[in-house]
């Protein structure tokens, strides 16, 4: 039944490039945004730390005076280092400038509103810091305690652009070289992502052309990844269709072959009794004879095709635990007349408990065969030999004749079908070329092997091997 | 510095006549208050100002004062259960607040913080250049203006500062007026304000005689408490035809910079050198001015 095929909707790339597009930017982000704010945190850290202890020098220094007003506070800060900061303000317990280092002090008189100042007077010690992009701008204030009470407050406040130009410098480059790498991240991931698809759609390409019947298409194995692995299956995947479909092929051409002979025989007596006036009796009893001999024939052969063809369909049959000593009996008595007829002596060497799990009816029709090409292919007076035994773990059945034997050169074919040796002799001897084929089968079929050498002295022995069954309750097995 | 502040005495008081008798005329010239200063409860100054608008006479901007801010993040400047109770107007130019009993009661800094809110707010307004409180009839501060406090530090960052104009009117004499200027750590003070008066002087933004276009500041120093004030000669180019109009605009130069911190008087010169005449009023240096 036909599928509704999927339609692409995100190609492999497209994928690859959004994670990998997110991945970057993430990547890029916390690159450009942690160390700033490390670094950021770093300065605020320092600044604290100098700026506190700064003025807590000047607070204790004012701390000595009781009371403060212009011109003693104006002495004692002139023994300490007000020219580090942008602005030195000192207050007195209500707030108002009483020293300022701004614009030379034309805020004294005036209230300072900072609250950092009104937190200072309020007891506490009040560090605010702030990063605009182009400066640190922080401002310290605490108050000055003298006798246990707050009689003023020092403010500092510092306008730092330079360790905000280095971090602005920082930044720049870091987004400089984040840019620069995610530009090239970007270009190997669409390189490697192009490089990827363009070998899987190559494959896509060549496996449509096999499916439209194209079978000498192969594709050329590139690099040493999984995809080079997937194009060499897809290679010995290719052949062996090629192989099988031209196997086929040759079946059917060579089936249709076997079939349309003995069917012409037939037509040809047929019209010949239809046609002739006068034909005596004799005559056309003999014509019928022939049209049953070949209608027998192809019988054989279709019956033939039919198990050749369950083979090939894997078909699953039933299996057993079988006794190959029986059946190999029961052959050799079916065959006894064929035997005498044929001058030819069976002998049988059969050992006892060689089990096999297997259909019962391959097993003889597998003993049959090779014991009826060996009695009809063999010379007057001559012998078949049917051994049994177990070896190595295995059974094995030996089948071996005195006859006219396989020239060395035919060896490799006799189990092809429809393959003959000798076509006139085996046609006259009922022969389809079929049953080493059928016999190959199912041995295979069974988890078998089988195997065919000339015998010493003249004729033919076949070796047939297959695994043993499983022992059943202790009985004895091979 | 004693002496000649003591000498300039006699025109100082002139001037503030001069100037009462200007303000009465320009009384009815209250311009209206850009908003109300309040507490600010986040990290920048103490105070801060809420944008309020149809503030036009001094009781409204009490009454906003008294109440609570619209905007998040501040407060209002005065404690819990103080108000300002009443504002009386004075020569047009101070305005005297009465604030309830529980101001009394409050802390120092409250007090202070409260007192400075309402005068800075009531100073906004163009014909208030200072403020006195009361509270149970006895002065407790006096004289708060624009320049009574820093409302922020500008060393930590550029803003716009409210400072009072004096402007020479049609009348002969001068009008204050409140206008914003932008200051930070790069700018001077005295010099931003002065350039700013300049620019409405040589526009007569107040009414009265416009200096000529080509008057330039070529500079401002100020060193302990006096402030001068080099013009350059393009001032001469054309000169007022009154006394009235020269001295409007000599004492406009006077009352605006003396409102400022730090500055107590100023002597203004011309390419370097002190002006005795301008126009056919005759000057005597320093002047100051007090209201």
């Amino acid at each position: 039944m036909a599928h509704e095929r999927l339609k692409i909707r995100y190609s492999v790339r497209q994928t690859f490039l959004t994670i990998m597009l997110l991945f970057i930017v993430i990547m890029a982000a916390l690159l450009n945004i942690y160390p700033t704010i490390s670094s950021r945190d770093l300065v605020f850290s320092t600044k604290q730390t100098s700026m506190v202890g700064q003025v807590t020098v000047m607070s204790t220094s004012l701390s000595v005076l009781e009371t403060l007003t212009e011109e003693n506070v104006a002495s004692v800060m002139e023994l300490v280092d007000v020219n580090s900061f942008d602005r030195v303000l000192v207050t007195d317990n209500s707030g108002c400038v009483i020293y300022d280092t701004w614009e030379e002090g034309a805020a004294v008189g005036s209230t300072a509103l900072f609250s950092e100042v009104f937190s200072a007077l309020a007891g506490s010690v009040v560090f605010n810091c702030r990063y605009d992009g182009d400066a640190f701008i922080s401002r310290v204030a605490t108050p000055v305690v003298a006798s246990g009470e707050t009689i003023g407050a020092v403010y500092l406040s510092e306008y730092d652009s330079s360790q905000a130009l280095l971090i602005a410098g920082i930044q720049s480059r870091l987004l400089s070289f984040s840019l620069i790498l995610s530009a090239l991240a970007v270009v190997a991931v669409v390189i490697i992502t192009t490089f990827l698809t363009g070998r899987i759609r190559e494959l896509v390409r060549a496996m449509r052309r096999v499916r439209g019947g194209d079978y000498d298409t192969r594709t050329e194995p590139r690099g040493c990844d999984e995809v080079t692995e997937l194009a060499e299956e897809f290679n010995d995947m290719t052949v062996k269709i090629q192989n099988t479909t031209e196997s086929r092929r040759r079946f059917v051409s060579d089936a249709s072959h076997e079939l349309r002979t003995p069917l012409a025989s037939i037509r040809l007596l047929s019209d010949s009794i239809v046609q002739s006036e006068d034909m005596s009796p004799d005559t056309a009893r003999e014509f019928a004879a022939d049209i049953s001999s070949e209608a027998e024939r192809l019988q054989r052969l279709t019956e033939k095709l039919l198990k050749l063809s369950r083979m090939d369909s894997s078909a699953e049959t039933p299996r057993e635990r079988v006794d190959v000593k029986a059946v190999a009996e029961r052959t050799v008595h079916l065959l006894a007349p064929l035997a005498n007829q044929r001058d030819v002596r069976v002998t049988t060497q059969l050992a006892e408990g060689c089990f096999i799990t297997a259909n019962e009816d391959d097993i003889y029709q597998i003993i049959f065969n090779l014991a009826e090409n060996a009695v009809k292919y063999n010379v007057p007076s001559g012998s078949v030999l049917l051994r049994l035994y177990a070896q190595d773990g295995r059974v094995v059945l030996t089948v071996e004749d005195t006859g006219i034997g396989i020239p060395e050169e035919d060896l490799p074919n006799v189990f092809s079908r429809f393959y003959r040796v000798d076509k006139a002799r085996s046609r006259a001897a009922g022969g389809s070329g079929l049953g080493l084929s059928i016999v190959h089968d199912a041995v295979t079929l069974h988890g078998g092997e089988i195997s065919i050498a000339p015998r010493e002295g003249g004729g033919t022995r076949f070796t047939v091997s297959f695994p043993p069954a499983p022992p059943e309750g202790g009985e004895g097995d091979a | 510095m004693l002496k000649t502040a003591k000498r300039a005495l006699a025109p100082a008081l002139a001037l503030c006549l001069l100037l009462s008798g200007c303000l009465l005329r320009s009384a009815d010239a209250a311009g209206c208050v850009g908003g109300v200063y309040r507490v600010n409860t986040g990290s920048a100054g103490l105070l801060v100002l809420e944008p309020l608008g149809g503030l036009d006479t001094a009781e409204e901007i009490l009454a906003a004062l008294n109440s609570a801010p619209e905007q998040s993040g501040m407060e209002r400047a005065f404690p819990d259960g103080v108000e300002a109770l009443s504002v009386e107007v004075i020569g047009g130019v101070r305005a005297a607040v009465e604030m309830s009993e529980s101001y009394a009661e409050c802390s120092e800094s409250d007090r202070l913080v409260a007192a400075l809110a309402c005068a800075m707010t009531l100073c906004l307004m163009d014909n208030i250049a200072a403020v006195d409180i009361y509270c149970g009839g006895e002065l407790c501060c006096e004289g708060l203006n624009l320049s009574s406090a820093l409302l922020d530090d500008v060393t930590c960052g550029g803003a716009d500062v409210p400072i009072k104009l004096w402007l020479p009117n049609e009348s002969g004499g001068v009008t204050p007026r409140t206008e914003y200027i932008a200051l930070d750590a790069e700018t001077a003070a005295a010099e931003a304000v002065v350039q700013r008066l300049l620019t409405a002087l040589i526009n007569a933004d107040g009414g009265g005689y416009a200096l000529p276009e080509d008057t330039a500041l070529l500079g401002v120093e100020t060193a302990d408490g006096l402030c001068t004030v080099n013009l350059s000669r393009e001032m001469f180019a054309t000169e007022p035809e009154s006394t009235e109009d020269a001295q409007a605009v000599i004492h406009s130069f006077v009352a605006t910079l003396c409102s400022l911190a730090g500055v107590d008087a100023v002597t203004i010169q011309s390419d370097g050198r002190d002006i005795y005449s301008y126009g056919r009023y005759i000057t005597h240096w320093p002047m100051t001015f007090t209201l």
